[in-house]
This record gives C-alpha cells, sequence and structure tokens, in this order.
C-alpha cells in the first residue's frame, strides 16, 4: 500500500534518512524504532510530505506521490498523528475533532464520526466544550488520535503515541491501536518504547543513524539478540 | 455634556476597536504587525469617496467597491510583501509594511492630491436628544455598525469551518498542515479580512474627520489599543480601542489642547505599569 523506496532526506547538511526503503501492506501494524534522532519522524515527515526527498521515490497505492503537496498527502488519506500530539490549544475539543475532518465535505457522515470518536473515547465526550489545552496528556493524545481519525484514514501515521504518559496510559492507548487494527486500519508507527510497539507489530524496521539496520517480524525481533540489548535493555544471559 | 462626550468616544473607539482587531488578527494568522494597516484604511476610504462623491454611485456600492478594493490590496500585499518576509526576522517585515505604507500615500497624494476632502455622513439626520445630551445620529450609527461588523468576524471565526481553520493555523502551523489546511490560502483570506476590517474602519471614520492622505497615522492608535487590552488577544483589542476612544473625547475638555496626543501614551503607561501583559494578556512564557 505504502512504498517508500530508497529514500535520502536531509535538513541543511545534516543527512536525516539515507537511502530508507519501508513496506507497508494494507491492514499491516508496521513499527519504525530506533534512538532519538535515528530518523524516525523524518520518514514520517517526508510521507506527509513535510520535507523534501533528495533520492528516491514515494508510493501510495501504486501512485508516485513524490512531488505530492501535504494537502494532497492528506486527500489521498495518509493522516499523521505527530509526536507532541500537536492538538490546538486554544479550541475546543470538538472544534479540534472537526479541524481533523477539514478535507472532508461529507456533513453527515462527520457528524456520525464525532459520536464514533465520542464512543470509542467517552472522556472526550465529557470534555466536549473543554478548551484542550485543559486536558491531560493522556487525554490529549488520545484527542490527536481521535482528530486522526476523522480524516478517515487510508493510513494512520503516529509519531511516539507514548511520548511521555504513564505506563497505564500507554498501555490503554496501544491496545486501542491494536483495535484499530482489528478493524481493518492500516497503521505505521513510530515508537521509542521498542517493547510496546514490537510487541503489537506485525513487521518492524530498526533505524540508526538515518539508515534501517534490521528488519523483520514484531515477534522475531523481539527474540532479536541485537534488539534485545540496544532497545529493551536486556542483557544476553550465559 | 459628559455622556454625549462618552458617546462620541464611543463612536471613535469602535473605529479604533477595528483597526486594532483587525492588527491583531493579521499578528495572530501571519505574525506581521502590519503598519501599513491605517494606509489601507486611508485608500479603501478614498476609493470609497471617488466611488460614491465622484462617480456618483449609491452608497451601497461605493461602500461594496471599497471592501472589494481593500480585499485584493490586502491579498496582494500577503503574496508579494508578506509570504517572503514572515520567513525572516521581524525587523524585515517592520520594514517591509512601513514600506508599503510609504507607497500606499504616495499613490494616494498622486491620485488624490494632499488636500482634505469632506466625506459625506451615513448616518443624516437630527439631533437624538436624550435628557439635557444631544447625541449624533451619525455616532450611533457608527456604533450599532462597528458592534454589527465585529459580531460577524466572531461568528465567522468562531461557526465557520474556514473560521476555526484560520485559529487552528494561528495555534499550530504544523498540525494545520497535517490536517490538510493550505496554508497560503488562509494566510490570503486573513489578509483580505484584515484589508477588508481596516476599509471598514475609513468609511465610519471618514464623516466625523475629514478625508487625507495622513490619515494613516490610526495605525499607532491601533497598535496602543492592542497593546492595551493585552497584545494578540482580539477582545482586549476591542477593549483597548473603545477606552482609548472614551478617553481621548473627554479628557481633552480638561486639558490643554496641545497634550491632546500625548493620551493614548500616557494610558499606554499606566496601563502596562499596573498590569505588564496588558488588560487580557496572558502571562508570557518564554520557551527556551
Amino acid at each position: 500500500m505504502l512504498k517508500l523506496n530508497n529514500i535520502t532526506c536531509s535538513y541543511g547538511k545534516v543527512l536525516a534518512l539515507d537511502d530508507v526503503s519501508i513496506h507497508v501492506e494494507k491492514g499491516a501494524l508496521v513499527s519504525i524504532l530506533g534512538a532519538n534522532g535515528a530518523g524516525k519522524s523524518s520518514c514520517l515527515k517526508a510521507i506527509s510530505r513535510l520535507l523534501k526527498l533528495q533520492a528516491g521515490q514515494l508510493l501510495f497505492q501504486g501512485n508516485d506521490i513524490t512531488k505530492s503537496t501535504p494537502e494532497q498527502a492528506v486527500h489521498n488519506g495518509i493522516i499523521q498523528v505527530p509526536e507532541g500530539r500537536m492538538i490546538f490549544p486554544d479550541l475546543t475539543v470538538t472544534e479540534n475533532l472537526t479541524m481533523g475532518a477539514y478535507c472532508r465535505k461529507d456533513k453527515k457522515e462527520i457528524q456520525n464520526d464525532l459520536e464514533k470518536m465520542n464512543s470509542y473515547f467517552p472522556i472526550l465526550k465529557d470534555r466536549r466544550r473543554q478548551i484542550a489545552s485543559t486536558l491531560s496528556g493522556g487525554e490529549q493524545q488520545m484527542l490527536a488520535i481521535a482528530r486522526g481519525l476523522m480524516a478517515r484514514p487510508k493510513i494512520l501515521l503516529l509519531d511516539e503515541p507514548s511520548l511521555g504518559l504513564a505506563p497505564v496510559i500507554v498501555e490503554d492507548i496501544f491496545s486501542f491501536l491494536l483495535e484499530l487494527k482489528q478493524a481493518g486500519t492500516t497503521i505505521l508507527l513510530v515508537e521509542q518504547n521498542a517493547f510496546m510497539a514490537l510487541q503489537i507489530a506485525d513487521y518492524a524496521y530498526v533505524l540508526e543513524t538515518g539508515k534501517v539496520t534490521l528488519e523483520g517480524q514484531g515477534k522475531e525481533l523481539l527474540e532479536n539478540e541485537r534488539v534485545r540489548e540496544s532497545y529493551l535493555g536486556i542483557k544476553k544471559s550465559k | 455634556m459628559i455622556f454625549s462626550l462618552i458617546v462620541d468616544g464611543l463612536a471613535v473607539g469602535s473605529v479604533y476597536a477595528l483597526v486594532a482587531v483587525g492588527l491583531v488578527m493579521l499578528v495572530k494568522s501571519t505574525g506581521a504587525l502590519n503598519f501599513a494597516h491605517g494606509d489601507f484604511m486611508m485608500i479603501s476610504t478614498f476609493v470609497a469617496y471617488s466611488l460614491l462623491v465622484q462617480l456618483e454611485l449609491p452608497f451601497w456600492v461605493a461602500i461594496v467597491g471599497a471592501l472589494a478594493f481593500a480585499a485584493v490590496l490586502g491579498m496582494v500585499a500577503e503574496r508579494l510583501v508578506i509570504r517572503k518576509l514572515m520567513t525572516g526576522p521581524m525587523s524585515g517585515i517592520i520594514m517591509g509594511t512601513l514600506g508599503m505604507a510609504y507607497i500606499l500615500q504616495g499613490i494616494a497624494k498622486i491620485v488624490w492630491t494632499d488636500d482634505i476632502f469632506k466625506f459625506p455622513e451615513f448616518f443624516p439626520g437630527d439631533f437624538v436628544k436624550i435628557g439635557s445630551a444631544s447625541i449624533s445620529p451619525q455616532s450611533i450609527g457608527v456604533i450599532i455598525s462597528a458592534i454589527i461588523i465585529i459580531t460577524c468576524l466572531y461568528l465567522f471565526l468562531n461557526l465557520t469551518k474556514v473560521g476555526t481553520g484560520l485559529r487552528a493555523l494561528t495555534q499550530n502551523k504544523t498540525a494545520a498542515t497535517l490536517m490538510g489546511i493550505k496554508v497560503t490560502k488562509v494566510y490570503s483570506l486573513s489578509w483580505a479580512l484584515g484589508g477588508i476590517l481596516a476599509a471598514f474602519a475609513g468609511i465610519l471614520l471618514a464623516p466625523a474627520l475629514y478625508l487625507s492622505t495622513g490619515m494613516g497615522g490610526i495605525t499607532f492608535t491601533g497598535i496602543i489599543a492592542a497593546i492595551i487590552g493585552g497584545f494578540g488577544n482580539m477582545f482586549g483589542a476591542i477593549i483597548g480601542g473603545y477606552l482609548l476612544g472614551i478617553l481621548s473625547s473627554v479628557i481633552p475638555v480638561y486639558i490643554p489642547t496641545e497634550l491632546q496626543g500625548i493620551i493614548p501614551f500616557v494610558l499606554l503607561m499606566l496601563v502596562l505599569f499596573i498590569k505588564p501583559t496588558g488588560i487580557l494578556g496572558k502571562k508570557m512564557v518564554k520557551k527556551v
């Protein structure tokens, strides 16, 4: 469904992605792991067309989207839930959600989807008239995901949804992502929390300083010695 | 006597409020403090004058014409000057908009000369007597018009998708882009709106004042009103505008005429002395 073929990007002279290839099948949940600054967010920025490619090709549903704009990406159904949540702090919860549906014209369906988000996240219904900046971190992350879903994504890109959240809430959010996947949404998940990400991923890539150094099925990588040592903090037992 | 002065002050304050709201909206949407705002107002009002007096067109045609002119002027300014400069330092934007102010003044002087013109009243009629005070229908008309315009702007920003999108963009540009909001389109729209607000202000102000190419100096009054209200807060800008209007109408009775010009600045310093962020301003948190 989504193919990054040999992509290279940089910020000025700093190389962010170096010849990266990543494939996401329809209906799959794919994770990208890596340390800070490994290029995970740059990957998503490139897919959302916020970052220009220097080389390589982006294919979505067989179409070349290498030269498309961020708005076109949204129209194509490529929806990103950005790192740090980036909710609109002074808009109400409901206004935030309707902004997610900015590119849609089917008013009735948007109303239905609002109801749907309220049933996914009842807390957002209780707080629908509240200004978004008054929500807790976990609630803001739920709002950011719900806002993304309001666009009816064909593929949902999530950038570090666990960042800065309590472990209990992280678990809630990951089990929600799993439900979404089972309901048929294609997901590309970028995470530092490697253990959680690998548990729910069908397939995963490990990025190190802009290069893919390892890839495989989620369960495979969970057993991989290098991943265990570098990303899960588990020392090899004798 | 004091009552009619307050009503006159409210009328002038309405104009200040419209100018200040326009300035704040542009700052919030594109980060540009528009020093040409008063000259947008001036030249749009001259366009209204020409349509109305020189071409003898009906009132509403002149108003719609001037508003359309102002909207296009705003969009052209955004496209040619602001869009490039907004990625650079603030000083670039300041000089860019100041440059626009001089250009517009120059054009206006060529087209309409340096003279002063009498702009016809929109709300003619006899003075209304309330108790011992007599109030001009023009003042009442200006106050009501300004309230209607500001209400319309409020409804647009809060109840329409595009208006909400504009507010969203001012809060997080990256997130707005990820929603599929076309950022350049919204910039263009906000400058068109800014132009329209300026034109309204001018058309409401001109009958009370003479029309001249020097009236663009109102930019500074608008900026002061915005700062008094708490810079970046639209409600604050409205409060600041009315406060300035009333005080600069009432106080001159008690002080020598020569000191009139300093009223806004004294008020500005007083307010900032008591509350450095302005009346409705939030505490500034500098992110490191």
